[in-house]
C-alpha cells in the first residue's frame, strides 16, 4: 500500500514525528519522576507533577499518532523515503537556508553585529538570486543599517 | 466595596473628557505613542513591552497623565498592528494575534489582504472601545467576582484555552493537542515557582528558563522563513492598493459575534497571565460554533478575523481591572502601566478610586482616544506598510529573520535566547511540515507556568478535601466547558471522517 501524501504531512513523516515526540515525552516523564516530592503532599505538589502529567498526555497522544501513521503504511520504505526527501531540490535549498541562518547565529558575538548582519543578507540574497549583484549589495547594506544600527539606536539597546 | 464609587467614576467622566480634550499635551502624547506603538508592532520581534519600557523613563519628565497617555498610546498601537503582520506575513506581532493568522493569512493569499486588515482594524477598534466601556461600568463588580476565582479556576481557564487552541488551530485536534502539550513541557524548563527547584536545569541558561519571545519568533517567524523560502517560487501577496477602510457595516451585521467576543475578552482578560492569550481562541471558537458559514473558518473567514481581533483587544479592558483594583498586572504592558503609576506616587489598589477620584475614568478616556488615534495613523500609513509587507518574500523574509535575531537577543540580552529561537525555528518547520499547528505550542509555553503553579497550589490548598475543589461553582462551570470542548472536538473529527 502506498503511503498517503498530502499537505498535512505524509505517513512516514508523521510516524517519525510521532515517535520523536513520544521519545521526548518519555524523557520528560523520567525527569519529572526524578524531581523532589515535598512532604507531606508528595508528588502532587512537587515540581515534577505537571511535567509528569504533560509528558504522560503527550506520550499517549504521540503513540496514537504514530500508530495511526503506521496503519497508513508509514513504516514501509522509511529508508527510501528519507533518501528521497534529502535528494529533493526544495529540501536541498532549505538546507542551505538553514545553514546560512545558522552561520549568522554562530557569528553573533564573534564578529561585529553589523558585519554579521551584512554578511548574512549578502549571502542569503545571493543564494536566492533576488536581483543583480549591485542591488543585492544595496539591499544588504540597507537591511544591515536598519537591523544593526537604526533599531538598536532607537531602542537604546546593546547589540550582540 | 463602596458601591457609590462606581457612580463616582461615571459622574466624573464628562468633566474628565473636557479636561483631556482641552489639554494639547495629552493629545500630542496619544498621537506620538500610538504611532510609535503601531510601527513597533509591525516589526517582527519588537513588542509593545519593549517600546513601553524604553519610554517609561521619559514619563518622569512630564505630568502623570501625559506619561500615561504616551504609554497607553504605545500599548493600543502595538496591539492593533500585531494583527497586520499576522495577516500579511503569517507572523503574529503579538502572542494574542496568533488566532488572527487562522483566517487572516488565507484571506491575504486570496488577494483579500486589504479587506482582512480593514476588518481586523474594525474588530480591534470596536473590541477595545467596548472592552474599556465594560471596564468603566463593571470595574468594582468584576473585581469582586474576580476574587471568587481561585487557583483551581485559573488552572481550568488555562486548560480550556489550551484545549480549544489545540482543537481549532489545525485540521487535526490530535496534532494541535500534542503541540500544546509540547509547549507546556517547554514552559516547565527553569526554576519552579513554588519550591525553587531548577527543572531541566542542566546549564545556567536552562535554570533561567525558556522565555516566550524567542519561542514565538522561532516558531512563527523563522519557521515561516524556512517554509516559504524552501520553495523555488515563494507566494506573492496581491491585492488592491490604497488606504484600508473600516468595515463599520460588518459591525452591525456581526453584532452578536462582536458582543460575545468582547464579553469573552473582558471576562478572561481579568485572569492574570492567561487572559490575553486564551481569549482570542475562546472567542474564535464561539464565533465558529454560532456562524452560518462554519465551513469558511480556517480558510478565510472575515467573521473569524473579526472575532479574534475583537476579543484580543477587549482583553486590555479586562486586564486593567486587576491592575487598577488589586495592583496585579494581567500582562506585560499593564505591568509597565502600574510601574508608571507608582513612579508618580499613584498606588493602584482597592483605595485607588478613593485616593484618586476620576483616574479610572481618565484611563478609560485615554484608551478611547488612543483607539481613534491609532486607527487614523493606521489608515494614513496603510498604503505604505501594505506595500512594504507585500514585497517579494525573498527580500522581506531574510530581513524578518535578522529582525527576529535582534528581537530574541533583546528578550534577555543572552546568546542562549538567540540559539533557542533558531532551535524553535527548526522544530517549528518540522512540525508545520507534518500539519501540526504552532499557535497552541506558543500558547502552551505562555500559559504553562500559570497552569503548573495554579494546579499544584489548588491541590495543596484543597488537599484535605479534593471533592470540595471540584464542586466550587465557577470551577464546575469551567469543568463542564472543558469537557464539552473536548467532546465537541472528538465528535467533529468523527463526523469529518464519516463525511470523507
Amino acid at each position: 500500500m502506498a503511503a498517503e501524501k498530502g499537505v498535512e504531512g505524509d505517513a512516514q513523516g508523521l510516524l517519525l514525528t510521532g515517535l520523536g515526540s513520544a521519545v521526548f515525552s518519555v524523557f520528560v516523564i523520567v525527569e519529572g519522576l526524578r524531581m523532589p516530592r515535598p512532604d507531606p503532599w508528595g508528588m502532587i505538589a512537587g515540581p515534577g507533577f505537571v511535567p509528569l502529567l504533560a509528558g504522560a498526555a503527550t506520550l499517549i497522544l504521540s503513540a496514537w499518532l504514530a500508530f495511526r501513521a503506521a496503519g497508513r503504511g508509514g513504516h514501509r520504505g522509511l529508508g527510501r523515503w528519507l533518501s528521497e526527501s534529502l535528494g529533493e531540490p526544495d529540501n536541498r535549498r532549505l538546507l542551505w537556508i538553514v545553514l546560512i541562518t545558522g552561520l549568522y547565529v554562530i557569528l553573533l558575538g564573534r564578529v561585529s553585529f553589523f558585519v554579521a548582519t551584512l554578511f548574512f543578507h549578502a549571502l542569503i540574497f545571493t543564494y536566492l538570486k533576488v536581483d543583480r549583484p549591485v542591488r543585492i549589495a544595496l539591499y544588504s547594506l540597507l537591511a544591515a543599517i536598519l537591523v544593526a544600527v537604526v533599531l538598536p539606536y532607537l531602542f537604546d539597546m546593546p547589540t550582540p | 466595596m463602596d458601591w457609590s464609587l462606581i457612580v463616582q467614576e461615571w459622574r466624573l467622566l464628562p468633566g474628565m473628557a473636557v479636561e483631556v480634550l482641552t489639554t494639547p499635551g495629552i493629545l500630542l502624547m496619544i498621537v506620538v505613542g500610538s504611532t510609535i506603538g503601531f510601527i513597533t508592532g509591525l516589526l517582527p520581534g519588537l513588542s509593545a513591552v519593549m517600546a513601553m519600557s524604553l519610554l517609561l523613563g521619559s514619563t518622569f519628565i512630564v505630568p502623570a497623565d501625559w506619561g500615561l497617555a504616551l504609554l497607553i498610546g504605545v500599548y493600543v498601537g502595538a496591539m492593533s498592528s500585531g494583527g497586520v503582520t499576522a495577516i500579511l506575513l503569517n507572523i503574529p506581532g503579538t502572542p494574542a494575534a496568533a488566532a488572527t493568522t487562522l483566517d487572516g493569512f488565507p484571506l491575504a493569499r486570496q488577494g483579500r489582504a486589504h479587506e482582512a486588515i480593514g476588518v481586523a482594524f474594525t474588530g480591534s477598534m470596536v473590541g477595545e472601545f467596548l472592552g474599556q466601556l465594560c471596564t468603566l461600568l463593571l470595574l468594582p463588580v468584576v473585581a469582586v467576582l474576580a476574587l471568587m476565582m481561585g487557583d483551581w479556576e485559573i488552572f481550568l481557564i488555562a486548560l480550556v484555552g489550551l484545549t480549544l487552541a489545540g482543537a481549532l488551530a489545525g485540521e487535526s485536534p490530535l496534532r494541535g493537542w500534542i503541540a500544546a502539550l509540547l509547549g507546556v513541557a517547554v514552559a516547565m524548563v527553569g526554576m519552579d515557582a513554588i519550591w525553587a527547584h531548577p527543572r531541566f536545569g542542566y546549564t545556567p541558561e536552562l535554570v533561567r528558563g525558556v522565555t516566550f519571545v524567542p519561542a514565538l519568533i522561532g516558531l512563527f517567524g523563522l519557521s515561516e522563513v524556512f517554509t516559504v523560502l524552501r520553495g523555488r517560487f515563494p507566494y506573492v501577496i496581491q491585492g488592491q492598493s490604497g488606504r484600508v477602510a473600516l468595515h463599520l457595516r460588518l459591525v452591525w451585521e456581526k453584532i452578536g459575534t462582536i458582543v460575545r467576543s468582547t464579553l469573552v475578552g473582558v471576562g478572561t482578560g481579568i485572569v492574570p497571565g492567561i487572559g490575553e492569550s486564551a481569549a482570542p481562541w475562546l472567542a474564535y471558537d464561539l464565533a465558529r460554533r454560532r456562524s452560518k458559514k462554519k465551513e469558511e473558518f480556517g480558510k478565510g473567514s472575515l467573521e473569524g478575523v473579526m472575532a479574534a481581533e475583537t476579543a484580543n483587544n477587549a482583553t486590555s479592558g479586562g486586564a486593567l481591572i486587576p491592575a487598577l483594583v488589586f495592583g496585579i498586572p494581567g500582562s506585560g504592558p499593564t505591568a509597565i502601566l502600574i510601574a508608571a503609576l507608582f513612579m508618580h506616587n499613584i498606588r493602584p489598589g482597592p483605595l485607588l478610586m478613593v485616593e484618586w477620584p476620576g483616574l479610572v475614568a481618565e484611563v478609560v478616556l485615554l484608551f478611547w482616544l488612543s483607539i481613534l488615534s491609532t486607527r487614523l495613523v493606521a489608515i494614513a500609513l496603510s498604503p505604505y506598510f501594505i506595500r512594504i509587507l507585500s514585497s517579494p518574500r525573498e527580500i522581506l523574509l531574510p530581513v524578518a529573520a535578522s529582525l527576529g535575531v535582534l528581537g530574541a537577543w533583546a528578550a534577555g540580552f543572552t546568546y542562549f535566547d538567540v540559539y533557542a529561537m533558531f532551535a524553535f525555528g527548526i522544530v517549528g518547520f518540522i512540525l508545520r511540515r507534518q500539519g501540526f499547528p504552532l499557535a497552541p505550542m506558543v500558547l502552551g509555553i505562555l500559559v504553562g507556568g500559570v497552569l503548573d503553579t495554579s494546579l499544584r497550589r489548588a491541590l495543596i490548598t484543597h488537599s484535605a478535601s479534593l471533592g470540595g475543589m471540584l464542586v466550587r461553582p465557577a470551577g464546575l462551570v469551567l469543568l463542564v466547558v472543558l469537557l464539552l470542548a473536548i467532546g465537541a472536538s472528538i465528535v467533529s473529527v468523527t463526523r469529518r471522517k464519516g463525511t470523507s
